[in-house]
This record gives structure tokens, sequence and C-alpha cells, in this order.
């Protein structure tokens, strides 16, 4: 999911601590800014600090001023050969090809594994938007090829298209039947994305506070706050695709996801949103002892999601019945696709 | 002369004065209206008084017609020069690809979709659901705020570390630009500080306190950053027809209503906030409603906080137009709600209907002229309102808020770092312990 | 730049500092190519804007931060406020109003009155919690110095306080006072009252009634109302019952009767043995603060101007004045002791060729009046009028407001008019009627300002639009005599005769 449908799922999650409420009602801000940033931090372990760290065994660096696709494949050939070689988890990077503050090279990668080799081709130029932009789609028309010498099997069905910001890093372990295993972004959700790192975290926010402040109230508050909220982020992930290592150090890999969603499709990332503001606004009412205005938790759904949800539904449909092949959101969009924060 | 066209003659004058001043790059409404206000006060009581039926429409006509029209300096009149600045606006990457035109209309459609939403929707609800929301966030703004900064500054990506291999230097390549974001949101929060405690503007003047701040931030940095550009605006085409369709303009006023109607009604966001938090929520990915959605949440912005001074049982003063006419007058029951939905409605279709014409003017008017001069232009006419307005120092003011408001352009973080000057000092005080940071700052 | 840059939208408009001068990739605004890591220069224009932005950013704001620190926040009149001044800080001395009341959320309000208006601070829910732990809460009478922050709309203004620790507090003496002697005069001030508890009833959970303490002395019973926030600030409320007790409590009146309102718990005390009779010493402090607080004004939208005291001769003084401060000229003619260990007042006979008039006051005034009245001397008293068998009288409260007038000095005219030299710095507040020619007029936006001018002196008139009628502006001239009436300010070291409401500026006749 997106940064900020993590990020309220977490402050969704601290609005059910009732001493959320009440330290917020005594000015106390703590525990929901607390929600908000696990809520979000994993990514932020990841995409912010751990990725920087992440050492590669293979950089394919393209040359922006002298375009060659066969060095490419060359590249990634050798990656594979090394894997399948020294029988060992090797980390390729694609670096992607910038040619504006707007412009990025596409280029594509394809393992065809009845062939046994790699494919690359470059695709047209795009911008931050991954729109194409017109007359360069096919400059370089030539494929080039080089020869691998196993099977490599993707199982995540993203696409190995390098476009904007930064590339992919691609993980290739070793198969029992000889081939290998492509790994997307092994970096991501390797250790970050773990309940048990929530927990962690809250012990030591929860020390920290009664060790330092001498107020241990507030620590175990904190440590369910961050467990909570930093665990909220983990299952939401689990929707998705990819999975998270969940209980690491406990576990080794990443667990799959269950292919509910994709993580930039549009329409989860609001509901998920839209209905954390709606539990957050529903636990600041409970919360009234004398409200003058009076509602439950049905009447609130009602109006605040199911009747416009209609609505809005009714005219999208309306406008859209001659085009039903809505574009799915690709996984690459929650890390890669921050047109709007880079634009902000 | 009856009612109804005073206010209608208003309302239209009000529009198409706003309309015409907005095409001036970094001149705001707001600085506008502070003069008219200044105008009207020094004028009451006397035979030149100004009556409310007058400037009351008037204003609201200045505010439509300014969040409409402004559009066209924000598109038109900022050529990117990518030599010197990090990242492309959607909007200015219309006017790079030639099509600056069609992005203008595409904005406008915008806004004009947002007046529908406005009247239509808004509206009629707002009298019902507003009074209930908040009661129930009463207390809560504070954290409210806290968590809007928290995202502001968690989710800045980093624009470097792409290159090289792992280790310290690349994580210090990342971190360059998301350090020079919180630097920015900092200092910005210590000028928030000090205008907002001590400010040194006269307490004459003390109603437009922040403005050689906010000018000093967003406008001047514009001007200065179109005049020093070493890139110039491609040939430009003017198309007949924009490619939108009714899914396209719904989408926008979902997210741009979402963005807008959230910047409106929580005190101290603004619309580039109120943006961000709509665009990260709906996730869409069409640069077409992206950028409609802009036009859309600017209108809700603007309009919209404007708006809910008036509902009843509400009266709820958001934003500087509300506050500034709450120092003339206060809103009393559902004719001047009415009275003011009216001028919404008249001066967006006048302004849109201006948009066409003012557009294809400036184009013309670039096409001939260097826009580096017209934003010299603009930068005087800034230069001389701050110093006419708050004097000596609010032009000092201005010069410490334009350094702090470059660095995010010159240095690759995010613009709306500088809103720190309004959110961080208050969300501190919402919170309680504003008092000990002006303390320990020798402010108070 | 390369072909495929070349074809970019935008790109051949686009300066060559984006690319690498070396190996011209694009590089964009980065001054050190990631590629060859070649130096890219950029423009001197760009390069000193980067250097200007950091500097102004930082030596910039220091310096903007070093002029805050060492601004004084400007003492500003409340009744000099404009709508232009909304969230200006400013300064306000003056004198608070009435006890500092706190609000369910935990916040606190009071009412300040520096004598040209009044206006409500709001204090923060810490703040007041800061200032209930140094005992600086605001109370009726209290002289406050405190800079705060401006909300100014077309229908009220407020201020909130800005700091705490920028508050400047001075206790008003507060009267012990005997049950029995607390009258209509004292609403709106403090005093101590103490005796003991009879009952003490609390309101049933849930209700919104108050807490009533009734307690006794030698002399009556009196009861005093509270609320649970007063309640909670109790030390041993279970003591109470039955207990001496000596209580700081604000006079008010509700639905007719005069009631007692505690505003904190710290203001009570529980007396370990019954408390002594009161004595009614009161400290010229104490008197000048009475004075001061008698000439408290309300708020009202015609910024502040509402004059209460004028001066008259002894003749002009009747019935109808029961409740007025005034000031009275005449010729002492007899001045009548207390007997030694009574506590009966002193009596002096004032008159002027047509009436006598009755002034009274205590042992207390009669210490600090400099120059006693003697019989036949020309004295000038000022004193609340009050009706005694049927007969007005004044008591005097403050032994300052007592000074000979010297045979010389003329009689005040009917009308009460001074020379204009005779108007002091001593008289802000007070009501003059002043004769003289008018200089040429002034706008002051909201109004207009003349020089009066008479063979003593000049002093600034100034007509507030909203106060004075237009007709009367209308018929004022420069060189045009005049005989204005109004209540002495000072605006910016001058004074200033600021004309009452109504036709109190009229040609000299």
């Amino acid at each position: 999911m997106k940064g900020f449908s993590h990020f309220m799922s977490g402050v969704a999650v601290a609005s059910f601590c009732p001493w959320s409420i009440d330290a917020a009602l005594q000015g106390n801000p703590l525990f929901f800014i607390l929600g908000g940033a696990c809520g979000i931090l994993p990514d932020t372990l990841d995409f912010k600090v751990y990725r920087f760290f992440y050492d590669h065994d293979v950089y394919v660096t393209p040359d922006p001023g002298h375009l060659d696709p066969q060095y490419i494949a060359d590249e990634i050939a050798r990656a594979v050969n090394l894997a399948y070689d020294d029988k060992r988890y090797i980390r390729l990077k694609l670096v992607s090809v910038r040619l504006g503050a707007d412009f990025w090279q596409q280029y594509i990668v394809n393992f065809d594994n009845e062939k046994l080799e790699v494919t690359v081709k470059f695709g047209p130029v795009v911008n931050t938007g991954q729109v194409p932009v017109e007359g360069t789609e096919n400059r370089f028309p030539q494929v080039a090829r080089a020869t691998i010498k196993c099977k490599v099997i993707q199982t995540y069905d993203a696409a190995l298209k390098v476009d904007i910001f930064d590339g992919p890093t691609i993980g290739l372990a070793q198969r029992p039947d000889g081939g290998l295993d492509v790994d997307f972004l092994p970096w991501h959700r390797e250790w970050s994305h773990s309940l048990t790192v929530g927990l962690m975290l809250g012990v030591v926010f929860a020390f920290i506070a009664g060790l330092f402040f001498g107020n241990w109230t507030v620590g175990w508050q904190g440590l369910v706050t961050i467990a909570l909220c930093y665990g909220v982020h983990v299952v939401e992930d689990q929707l998705g695709h990819m999975g998270s290592n969940i209980f690491y150090p406990l576990t080794k890999h990443r667990t799959p996801g269950l292919h509910w969603m994709h993580s930039g499709d549009g329409l989860p990332n609001f509901l998920t949103v839209w209905g954390a503001c709606l539990l957050i606004f529903w636990n600041l009412y409970r919360a009234i002892p004398d409200p003058t205005y009076t509602f439950g938790f049905i009447h609130l759904m009602m109006v605040g999601l199911v009747v416009p949800g209609l609505i809005m539904g009714g005219f999208h449909w309306l406008f859209t019945r001659r085009d039903r092949a809505a574009a799915r959101g690709d996984d690459a969009d929650d890390e890669w696709n921050d047109m709007k924060a880079a634009s902000g | 002369m009856s009612t109804f066209l005073i206010v209608l003659i208003s309302v239209s004058a009000g529009t198409v004065l706003s309309s015409l001043l907005a095409c001036l790059p970094g001149l705001h409404v707001y600085n506008v209206m502070g003069a008219m206000v200044l105008g009207i006060l020094a004028l009451e009581g006397s035979n030149w008084a100004v009556p409310v039926l007058v400037y009351l429409p008037a204003m609201t006509g200045m505010i439509v017609g300014w969040s409409m029209l402004n559009t066209i300096p924000a598109v038109l009149l900022g050529t990117p020069d990518e030599s010197a600045m990090f990242t492309v606006m959607p909007g200015q990457k219309y006017l790079m690809a030639g099509r600056g035109y069609e992005g203008t209309m595409i904005t406008a459609l915008g806004g004009l979709a947002g007046a529908f939403f406005l009247v239509l929707v808004v509206a009629p609800l707002a009298p019902r659901y507003l009074p209930v929301s908040q009661e129930v966030l009463r207390g809560h703004m504070h954290w409210v705020l806290w968590i809007i900064i928290t995202f502001i500054i968690m989710s800045e990506w980093p624009k470097g570390g792409n290159r090289g291999p792992a280790g310290w230097a690349k994580f210090y390549d990342a971190w360059k630009t998301l350090l020079m974001g919180i630097a920015t949101f900092l200092l910005s929060g210590l000028l928030g500080f000090i205008i907002l405690t001590r400010s040194p503007v006269s307490h004459e003047v003390a109603f437009q306190n922040i403005m050689p701040a906010f000018v000093g931030l967003f406008a001047i940095p514009w001007c200065l950053l179109n005049m020093i550009s070493a890139a110039n605006v491609p040939k430009q085409r003017i198309t007949k027809s924009i490619e939108v369709d009714g899914d396209v303009i719904l989408r926008s006023v979902w997210s741009g209503g979402l963005g807008g109607g959230l910047a409106s009604y929580l005190p101290i966001v603004t619309g580039g906030v109120g943006g961000l938090l709509a665009g990260h929520a709906t996730a869409q990915r069409d640069e077409r409603i992206f950028i409609m959605g802009q036009g859309v949440s600017k209108f809700v912005y603007y309009v919209g906080a404007f708006m809910l001074m008036f509902v009843p049982g509400l009266y709820l003063t958001r934003g500087g137009g509300a506050w500034m006419i709450k120092t003339l007058y206060s809103p009393i029951g559902v004719s001047d709600y009415y009275l003011v939905l009216g001028c919404i409605a008249i001066a967006a279709a006048i302004s849109y209907l201006m948009i066409s014409p003012l557009a294809r003017g400036t184009l013309w008017l670039i096409d001939r002229f260097n826009y580096r001069h017209v934003s010299s232009f603009a930068l005087i006419i800034i230069v001389v309102m701050v110093l006419g307005v708050t004097g000596w120092i609010g032009l000092f003011i201005a010069l410490v808020g334009t350094g702090i408001g470059l660095l995010p352009v010159l240095y690759g973080s995010r613009r709306l770092n500088c809103l720190g000057i309004l959110l961080l000092p208050i969300a501190c005080n919402m919170s309680g312990f504003g008092e000990a940071i002006t303390a320990w700052l020798r402010l108070t | 730049m390369t072909d495929i840059q070349q074809v970019l939208p935008g790109h051949e408009t686009q300066s060559q500092e984006m690319n690498c001068p070396s190996c011209h990739r694009y590089v964009g605004a980065v001054t050190r190519c990631p590629y060859c890591k070649a130096k890219v220069p950029k423009r001197i224009s760009l390069m000193a804007t980067r250097w200007a932005a950091i500097l102004l950013a930082t030596i910039g704001l220091f310096l903007l931060w070093l002029m805050a620190i060492h601004r004084e926040i400007p003492v500003v009149m409340l009744g000099d406020i404009q709508p232009t001044m909304n969230f200006g800080q400013i300064r306000v001395v003056g004198q608070v109003l009435n006890d500092a009341r706190t609000f369910r959320n935990g916040s606190m309000g009071f009412n300040v009155t520096d004598g040209t208006g009044s206006i409500m601070v709001f204090v923060s829910p810490r703040q007041a919690l800061e200032l209930n732990s140094r005992n600086l809460v605001p109370k009726a009478g209290d002289s406050i110095n405190f800079a705060g922050g401006l909300n100014v709309s077309d229908q009220d203004m407020s201020m909130r306080l800005l700091s705490v620790s920028e508050l400047k507090l001075t206790r008003a003496p507060v009267q012990d006072v005997e049950l029995s002697a607390i009258h209509e005069s004292m609403v709106g001030s403090g005093i101590l009252v103490a005796g003991k508890v009879v009952d003490f009833s609390m309101p049933a959970p849930g209700s919104r009634r108050p807490y009533a303490l009734k307690i006794s002395d030698d002399t009556t019973e009196r009861t005093i109302t509270f609320w649970e926030a007063e309640y909670e600030q109790l030390a041993n409320p279970d003591d109470l019952p039955g207990a001496y007790i000596r209580a700081r409590v604000s006079v008010a009146t509700y639905r007719n009767e005069i009631q007692l309102t505690l505003s904190s718990g710290a203001d009570l005390e529980i007396l370990s043995a019954p408390p002594e009779k009161p004595v009614r010493i009161q400290t010229p402090a104490q008197r000048a603060a009475e004075t001061h607080r008698q000439q408290a004004r309300p708020r009202d939208f015609s910024r502040g101007r509402s004059p209460e005291a004028r001066g008259v001769a002894v003749s002009s003084v009747t019935t109808a004045n029961k409740g007025q401060t005034l000031r009275v000229r005449g010729r002492v003619e007899s001045v009548r002791a207390p007997q030694e260990g009574s506590r009966q007042p002193f009596v002096v006979t004032l008159a002027d060729d047509q009436a006598t008039l009755r002034v009274v006051y205590w042992s207390n005034v009669n210490d600090v009046i400099e120059v006693k009245p003697t019989p036949g001397a020309m004295f000038e008293l000022e004193g609340l009028v009050e009706v005694y068998e049927d007969t007005p009288q004044l008591k005097v409260e403050s032994g300052y407001r007592v000074r000979p007038v010297g045979d010389d000095d003329e009689a005040p005219a009917p009308s009460g008019e001074v020379p204009i030299a005779d108007i002091t710095a001593a008289d802000q507040g007070q009501v003059r009627t002043l004769r003289g020619t008018l200089g040429a007029p002034r706008s002051l936006g909201k109004g207009t300002a003349y020089e009066l001018k008479d063979d003593s002196g000049s002093i600034d008139l100034i007509l507030w639009d909203s106060i004075v009628p237009a007709d009367v502006r209308a018929g004022l001239e420069e060189g045009a005599e005049v005989v204005a009436t109004g209540e002495v300010g000072l605006y910016q070291g001058q004074l200033q005769l600021k004309a009452s409401p109504g036709r109190s500026v009229a040609p000299a006749r």
C-alpha cells in the first residue's frame, strides 16, 4: 500500500487506544504521532535508510551518453551465471537512466527460459508519470541477447521495466532444481516488515520512557501503540503480492502475500485512508462524555462512506461504460512513482 | 439601485479586477484584499463609507477570480530551469511541451468543477454536518496538525543516492535533500515563532504580520528564479479542445475536492498540504487528473475557506480572506450564506469565461516580451506593496523569508516545508508547549 | 546536448548548464557530475542566489531573531485599538476588573481596563496552571502589566496572554470586612471575610448548582458560593463543617442579591481558632485601589469612553446624584472630628452661596489628607454621593482627593468649568469642563482633534465620531469659542480631553 495509507492506518489504530485520546485532550499528541510514524516506519527504514547500505554484487549502469542494450544484457547474464556457478545468492542492481528532470530512458529485461537467454530492449523515453514521450518509441529497435546458464523463474509478476527514479534490485536465489528464483527488491521487507521488530521497537521506547524519564506508564502505553501501529503496516502489506518477513529474526524469508491487491491500486488505498479517517472520527466521538449530536456507527458509515461511495461509483460507471479496462496499479508504483512527493 | 444589481455589479467588478491581477506572478489576492480592508476602514463613518453589500460581494468575487485565474502565471510564466531546479511541476511540464494553454485550461476546468462541487454539494451539506465534526474534533486539532507535520517530513523522498556503491556516501547523497527539507521546515518554523510571538512589524498593521514572510517564502523566490532562469519558453500551441472526459473530471473533483476541503476546514493547513494528502490518499496516476485536481483543490481551498465563515451555525473563520472580512463584518443568518453562494456561482462563471482570452493574451505577451521582465515587474510591485504596508522591517522579513524559500528549490527539497512557518509554532501553541519554546528562544 | 536530449520536449530551450561539460550527460542542478566527477560550472547569478539563500536563511534569520528579542512590546491604550491591529502583540497596563474565571477546559479569562476601555484576556490551560502555582491569578482590583496577542473582529476584541513570565501583577490589598458591612458599593471587588461555617451544602451529582458555604460572624450570616473547579482546589473540604474559615471572595450580585463568590480554593483558609474581628484600617493604597475600582468602566463599543465623575458646585449636588462620584468645591463651614475611641466619621460641612453639603470620611482617610480642611478655607473634595435622611452627603474615600484650592482661585462656574492649566495627569479618568477657542481640526480617522486654547494653556480636544453626534461636530470650526465636557486622558505623554458622549461640546455663550 502507499505510504499515506499505512500512515493513516497507524493513526487509526492509535485512536483505539484510550490513552491516546486522553493524552490528546490534555494537549499531548505523542501517541497519535507515534501511531502515524510507526505506521509508515517500515517503509521509511527500507527506502530511506537500508537500501543505501544494501550492497550489490553486480551493478548494471547504462551510460546515458552511449546507450547500449547489449551491455545491459551481458551484465545481467554475468550475474545469473555467477549465481549459478558460485551457488550463492547474487544481488543485481539495475540502474535507471536519467535524461532530464522529467525524462527517463526506459529499458525492459526479459528472461527467456526456453532459449536460456536474457533479452534487453530499450523502450521509449518516459516522463516521471511513466507516459512515453512522443517520437521516442523506436529509437532502439535492436533487442540485445545474452546467454544464461540456467532458468530464471519470476514468481513475482512485476515487469522488469526500468524507468523512473531508482532502478530495481533483483535477488537471484538458488532453486532445488538448479534454476534461479528472482526476488524483486530483496532488501525490501527483508527484516523491517516484521511484527517482532515492531515489538522490539516498542520495548526500546518503553525502556527509554521508563529509565530516562521515569514514566513507565507512558512506556508501556507507547510499547503497545508502537507494536500495534507498526504491526498494522505488516498486516496490510500481506494483502499484496510481495509479502513480508513477518517474524524476523525468527523467520528468514518473506512470506508471500495474499495477492488480494497491488500496492498501487487506487481504490483500496483510498478506502484504507478514508476508512481510517472514519474510524478515528468514531473513536473521538465515543470519547465525548455528553455530545450535542448523537449518531451510531452505521449512520456514520452510511453518511461518510456508503452513500457518497455509491454516488461516486454510479457516476464513475456512467462515465466509463465504454471502457472497462481500467489500468491496474503496479507494485512498482508504491515505491517508485512518488510523483506527487517529488513535485510537491 | 436594487440590491440585486448592486451585488451583481460588485461581484462582477471584484471578479474582473482580481482576474486581471491574478495574471501577475507573485501577487496574492490576500495582499490586495488587505489593502482594500485598510481603505474600507479608513472610509468608515465618512461620506464615502463602503456598504457591506458592495464590499462583501466584491471580495467574494476577488477570491473566486484569483483562485481561478492564478493558474495563468503558475503555468505560463514560470519556465523551469533544469540547471537550477531539481523538480519540474506538472503544469510546467505542459509549458515545456508547448501545451501551456492546454494545461491552463485543464486547470481552469478543474476550478469550474470545484465551483459546482462547492455550491451544489458542499454548501447544502455543510450546515448539517460540519457542526458535528466541529464538536467531535474540538480539542484534537493540535494532534491533527502534528500528524500532518509528521507526514510532511516523513514522506519526503530522497532525490539522490541512485548511483554508486552502497555505503555512507550513497546514504549522504540521498539524505542531502532530506536534511535540507528538515532544515527548511525548522528555519521557517523559527521565523514563524518570531513573527507570531514578537513580530518586529508595527502593531498598527499587525493584521498583515505574516504577509512579508509569506511573500518572501513563496512569491519572491518565484520571481527571482524566473529572472535568473537560463531557460526560454518553447513555442506554444493553442488547442481548440482538451482531452478530458467525465471520468477524469469526476476523479479530479474527488481528489482535488478532498485536498481542498481538508485544507479549507483544518486550521493552518494550506492548499499545498491538502493537495499532498489528497494526492497520496487517492493515488491518481493520470497527469490530467493531477493538473485538473490542482484546479479543483485551489478553488475549493480558497473559496471554501471563505465560504465557511458564512455557514449558518458554524461561522468558522478560515483562510486569510475570512480573517480580513471578520475585521469588517460578522455574518448573520442564512441570507448572508445565500448571498455568498450566489456570488461564488456568478464569479466562477465570469472568471472561467475570462481565462481563455487572458491565457491567450499572456501567451501573446510572453511571445513578444521576455517573461523575465514580467517577473521583474511583478517583483517590483511585490516589494512596493510590502514596503508600503509593513515598512522596511517588513521588507527585511521578506528578505529572510526569501532566503528560506529559495532553499528547497535550489537544494532539492519540497517547497511545502516552508509551511513550517505556521504549522510548527501553532501546533506547539495548541499543544501547550509553545510558551516553553518561545521562552527558550528568549522571545518571551 | 546529446541527440536524444534535443528531441525531449522543452530541452531545446534549456540551458547547457544542465549537462556536464565533460561527458555531456544530463546532470541537472548539481555542481559535480555523478558520472565523470567533473565540475559543472553554473552561471554567477545562480551561484550568487544559492549563496544568498543560505546567508539570508541563516544569518538573516539570526539578525531577525536578535531584533525580535530586543524589541519592547509597545504599550497601547485599549481605547486606541483598531481592527488593523488584529494579531498584533501589545502591552497593556491597567487594572483587573474581575477575578479570573476558570473555564471547563481549564483555561482562564479575566477583564482588564486601563481607563480608556476594557478587554477580555484569555489564558491557556497550561498558563492557568502556572498562574495558579505562582499565585499570579488576577483578582479584581489588582494592577496588571502584561503582553498579549490581540484578536479584533468587528464586534469584539480580546487578548491572549503571551507569556506568564512577562506578566507583572501587583495585588490590591483586600479589605477585611464584617459580614454585615458588605454592601452594593463593593460589587466587583474582592474582600476578606471570616466566620464559622454553619452549613455546607453540596450539589447533587450531575447537578449544575454550586456549592454553598454558609458562614456566620458576630454580625450576620452570609453564603459563599463556588463550583466544582474551586471545590477540587480546597485543601481539606471535609473539615469545613463547623470550622472557622477566612476567605477571599468576590462581591457580585445575583438576582438583585449580594453574592459572595470564591474564585479559587486556595483563597479559603481553615483557621485553628476563631478569627479576630476585622479592623477597618485601610492603607492609602487600599483606598486608592478602591477609588480606582469604583471608577472602573464597563466595556463599550465606543472604544471605552464612558465618563462618570463630574465637577460640580455644592448647590449642584442633589439626591439625584446618588451613587455618582463627584468632585465638589466649596468653603469649609465646619469640621467635626469623631470622639476618641469611637468609630464615628469626620464630618465636614461644605458650603457655597446657595447650599451646604455634609461631607463624611473616616480616620484612615483623614490620616492621609495632607492639608486638613479648616473652617473658612476653600476646599475641593471628591467622593461618592450618598443619601442620608433624604439629604445628599458626600462620602470621601481617599485622602488624596481632598485638597485646598486657595481663596484666589476662581470658584468654578455653575457649569464646573476649570482653566485648562489646571488639568494635570492626576486628573486622568476625571471629567472636566473647559472653555476655550478651537484650533485647526485634525482628522483621526474615526474622529477629529482640535487644539483647545484658553488664556492659561492649551489641550487637545478629541471628538470621536461614534459618540459625538454629527450635527455637534459639524457646528465646530477653527476659531470658535466652545465649552467642552469630557474625560481627561493621556496619550503619548500628552494630556487630552475626550469629549463625552452626546452634546458635550457647545458654542460658548
